[in-house]
């Protein structure tokens, strides 16, 4: 137990290469030994330099140990180091994985599949839709979905598993007390309940850019298939998808256009050698041990809609269209092409992306 | 000697009435000026004495008292002049106080004795035959302006002889008559009419509905997709000006020095488009001596905000009251002064901070940023806005044809006729359009179907629209229905109308 207030004071370190953090730990020997070693001793482990060794002198004179870790006790956050049973296994299997992890709820449960959809916080509109149902098939048939909870795909697909009883997980690069970005406040409380928060970061810490790419690192460890629904071939996503790929997990991609810059890093992926995937039965066959013969959950509705709007229907893409292209390509006048429109939201079949663009929400089949 | 001239001053865009009182007696010479007169008046001593000798009279070296009465209300402006030198003549016994009785005289003076233009002149005349005046003396160059008002004879004058001749009997000067050139002039200028509108036609669309009820409008589009342009046909379509309001909007106008050199009535109805760094006294009005601003510059006519998320926070919201009131009270140190404001609020912005949203190949704005941008404009200001449109960029098919579309002519016969059925409607209520029905109006002239009613209340949780959208729907839905000249409030109508309510904007 006294052990555990020093490390939790050694994770709460601030630092510059967050995989160092467990191997000075190990070269030292104990982490009670890190804080009490005096400025020599501390040089002479292997893995200090001078200027870490002021660091960490510094830090241990700003901080109360005693106070902070009585603080920390009192918020109702787990701390779980990395010899702890609880520490997810898929986390542990992987080289440069975190001393320790904060978390907020449940981790990763080890006995069920996990994947991790991620991509573009600017996504398209194409790319909601995929997001959405990509979380919400996985997470209805189980599958833990595993994001950084960003704008756009990440959030999205989170919030999509939730909706569907699934269980979710982000991963922030920040201080897992601080919801970001805030927008996602509702998604973060969501979270708590069914699913986690974890970040390898101490609490308070501030989310700065500096910080994501290795929590990245986190995402792909914890699934066991990683799906990049839209990335730009110079993303964060990439670096994601590179983490996955040394630690040896499956990556697929969500096809689409060549010609639209969203889905230019997965195009390339999957030049690479990366699996396409279209919709979540092939994910699940991905995954394998008794998932693959799941149905394909992704099977396409029949729906009677009257002539002008399947007329409108039959234009209409994910990408964003306007109503006057849309009136221009029906050939039926714009109110009418307005009215369907309109009537066609009401159903749930389109949406509008922005003033007067709309775009096709839900596949069916028109009779 | 005593003697009393009768000029006028200017509240807000009204007249009110000042005698101006001379008296010359006997004692140590001086030249009082007394009244509550701001600066520019106090200085009329000057230019009334050298214009009195400049104009060949002697001016008496005896003590001149010049009062402007009522006392205590502020007097500003150099319209005075004229009236104080006929004051202090008739007080002298050069002219026959006789002539003075229910003229009105006002004019500033120049040195050598010439009478130049003032500020103001036709609320002040309108004002005075209110009054039962029959005469007016005013600076030649404001004949025009005085004339457009009936019934009262403009005596134009170009010089202080001039004027002291004409009540003296000696040279009579007649009522001046207008050219005839002065009458109303076709609306289009400046090539905004419709008919050059390429494409477009939901922007079309929603321009017409606007003008129709009254709405005000946003419209959201790429830069360089001819929302400016668009915004510059409304006044086109919107009915011509009444006798009335033209001598309304002239009036302010004239009150704000704007009238133009030929000083003629406004026909057209006002386009007004301040730049976005404009301050909120300049769109409200005010100042130390308050001054009419943007809002009442485009009374009866259009207000155009380009740019409107770049206009700071203060000057929109300072929009908010006289959107609600069509009117607006400023309050200053010297008095309260109310300025007419109806005008058809018209605004223009981008979908995002570098123009492309929705087209992600050419958007490079983050959903943070694209927030903020929306965000620049506040909810209750949105609520104000009944429609909004999306201007596309236009491709270069539509371009490229040399098709006319609709002229705005064309479309200004359908929004008369709108508005005729809207008017027969609020018939002694004090409204006009549809966009100024309030809740229970809206209960009154929008009542629904069953069957209608059950669509769009499942229209509304489908489409998670909020109460004050409901309302903006309903008021459109029942322009639109006036267009199509139905009583009842059609699925069509209320769909369209769903579709001007842009949830994306408007939340």
């Amino acid at each position: 137990m006294e052990e555990l207030k020093y490390e939790y004071w050694w994770a709460a370190m601030p630092r510059a290469h967050p995989g160092r953090v467990k191997a000075v730990a190990e070269a030292a020997g104990s982490t009670r030994r890190l804080y009490e070693a005096d400025r020599e001793e501390l040089i002479s482990i292997d893995g200090i330099s001078e200027k870490y060794a002021d660091d960490i002198i510094r830090k241990r004179s700003e901080w109360d140990i005693d106070r902070e870790y009585d603080k920390f006790l009192s918020m109702g956050i787990d701390f779980i180091p990395w010899y702890d049973p609880r520490y997810p296994g898929r986390l542990r299997e992987v080289s440069g994985h975190p001393f320790a992890i904060f978390t907020i709820g449940k981790v990763p449960a080890e006995d069920k599949p996990s994947v991790a959809i991620i991509g573009a916080r600017n996504c398209s509109e194409y790319g909601r839709m995929v997001a959405k149902n990509f979380g919400s098939d996985l997470g209805s048939q189980g599958v833990q979905v595993v994001s950084g909870m960003a704008y756009g795909i990440d959030g999205l697909s989170q919030t999509a598993a939730l909706d569907a009883g699934g269980d979710s997980f982000a991963v922030l690069g920040c201080g897992v007390n601080i919801c970001y970005p805030r927008s996602n406040q509702g998604l973060y409380e969501r979270l708590k309940v069914s699913g986690g928060i974890i970040s390898e970061y101490g609490i308070y810490t501030e989310p700065k850019a500096n910080l994501f790419p290795a929590r990245n690192r986190i995402i792909s460890a914890l699934s066991d298939v990683v799906i990049v629904v839209e990335a730009r071939t110079e993303s964060g996503t990439m670096i994601t998808v590179d983490m996955a790929l040394e630690q040896g997990r499956e990556v697929a991609v969500v096809p689409g256009r060549i010609t639209d810059p969203l889905s230019t890093g997965c195009i390339m992926l999957w030049k690479q050698g990366a699996l396409p995937v279209t919709c979540a039965s092939d994910v699940l066959s991905l995954l394998g041990g008794g998932y693959e013969d799941k149905r394909c959950v992704n099977s396409i509705p029949v729906i009677k809609l009257p002539a002008d709007e399947k007329r409108a229907y039959s234009v209409l893409e994910p990408y964003a269209k306007s109503v006057g292209e849309i009136s221009d390509i029906t050939g039926m006048d714009l109110r009418t092409a307005v009215c369907a429109l309109v009537e066609l939201c009401i159903k749930g079949l389109a949406h509008e992306a922005s003033s007067g663009y709309y775009v096709r929400v839900k596949e069916c089949r028109v009779v | 000697m005593f003697s009393s001239v009768l000029s006028f001053g200017i509240r807000g865009i009204e007249g009110f009435c000042v005698n101006v009182e001379a008296d010359i007696s006997d004692g140590m010479p001086m030249f009082e000026l007394v009244g509550y007169l701001s600066g520019e008046v106090k200085e009329a001593r000057e230019r009334v004495r050298t214009a009195l000798k400049n104009s060949g009279f002697d001016f008496p070296v005896k003590r001149i008292t010049l009062n402007l009465s009522p006392g205590n209300v502020r007097k500003q402006g150099t319209g005075y002049d004229l009236p104080m030198a006929v004051a202090i003549l008739a007080a002298m016994g050069a002219i026959d106080k006789a002539a003075l009785s229910k003229t009105l005289i006002i004019g500033e003076l120049k040195l050598n004795g010439d009478v130049g233009g003032i500020n103001g002149v036709l609320p002040m005349v309108i004002c005075g035959r209110k009054m039962g005046i029959k005469r007016c003396i005013v600076p030649a160059d404001n004949a025009a302006e005085g004339a457009m008002v009936r019934d009262v004879e403009i005596i134009a004058v170009s010089d202080l002889k001039q004027a002291a001749d004409h009540l003296n009997g000696k040279e009579v000067i007649g009522p001046y008559i207008p050219d005839e050139g002065s009458g109303p002039k076709p609306v289009e200028k400046g090539g905004a009419d419709l008919k050059y509108v390429k494409g477009q036609a939901a922007a079309r669309r929603g321009l017409e509905i606007a003008a129709c009820g009254m709405h005000n409008l946003l419209m959201v589009g790429a830069p360089g997709a001819g929302k400016s342009m668009l915004a510059k046909c409304i006044p086109g379509i919107l009915p011509p000006l009444s006798g009335e309001e033209a001598l309304e909007v002239s009036s302010i106008y004239s009150v704000a020095g704007l009238l133009g050199d030929n000083r003629k009535l406004i026909t057209e109805r006002p386009f007004v488009s301040p730049h976005h760094t404009v301050t909120d006294v300049a769109m409200t009005g005010g100042g130390t001596y308050p001054r009419p601003g943007n809002i009442s510059l485009s009374h009866r006519g259009v207000l155009f905000l380009d740019e409107m998320p770049e206009f700071s926070r203060y000057t929109l919201e300072v929009l908010r009251q006289p959107l609600e009131d069509r009117k607006i009270t400023v309050s200053r140190n010297y008095g309260t002064y109310v300025y007419p404001a109806d005008f058809m609020l018209v605004g223009a912005m981008n979908p995002c901070p570098c123009g492309a949203y929705p087209d992600l190949s050419k958007c490079s704005c983050t959903e943070t940023a694209r927030k903020r941008y929306m965000s620049r404009l506040s909810r209750p200001l949105l609520d104000r806005m009944d429609i909004c449109v999306d201007v596309m960029k236009l491709g270069y098919d539509d371009m490229l044809s040399g098709k006319m579309a609709e002229s705005s002519g064309e479309v200004r016969k359908r929004v008369i006729r709108t508005q005729k059925i809207q008017s027969e409607r609020f018939l002694g209520t004090g409204m006009m359009f549809n966009s100024q029905m309030g809740a229970d109006e809206i209960l009154e002239y929008c009542s629904l179907k069953p069957e209608v009613r059950e669509w769009f209340s499942h229209a509304l949780k489908k489409l998670d629209i909020s109460a004050r959208g409901y309302s903006k729907i309903l008021k459109v839905a029942r322009t639109i229905a006036d267009i199509d000249e139905l009583e009842e409030i059609g699925r069509d109508h209320l769909a369209e109308a769903i579709q001007f309510n842009n949830s994306y904007i408007m939340g």
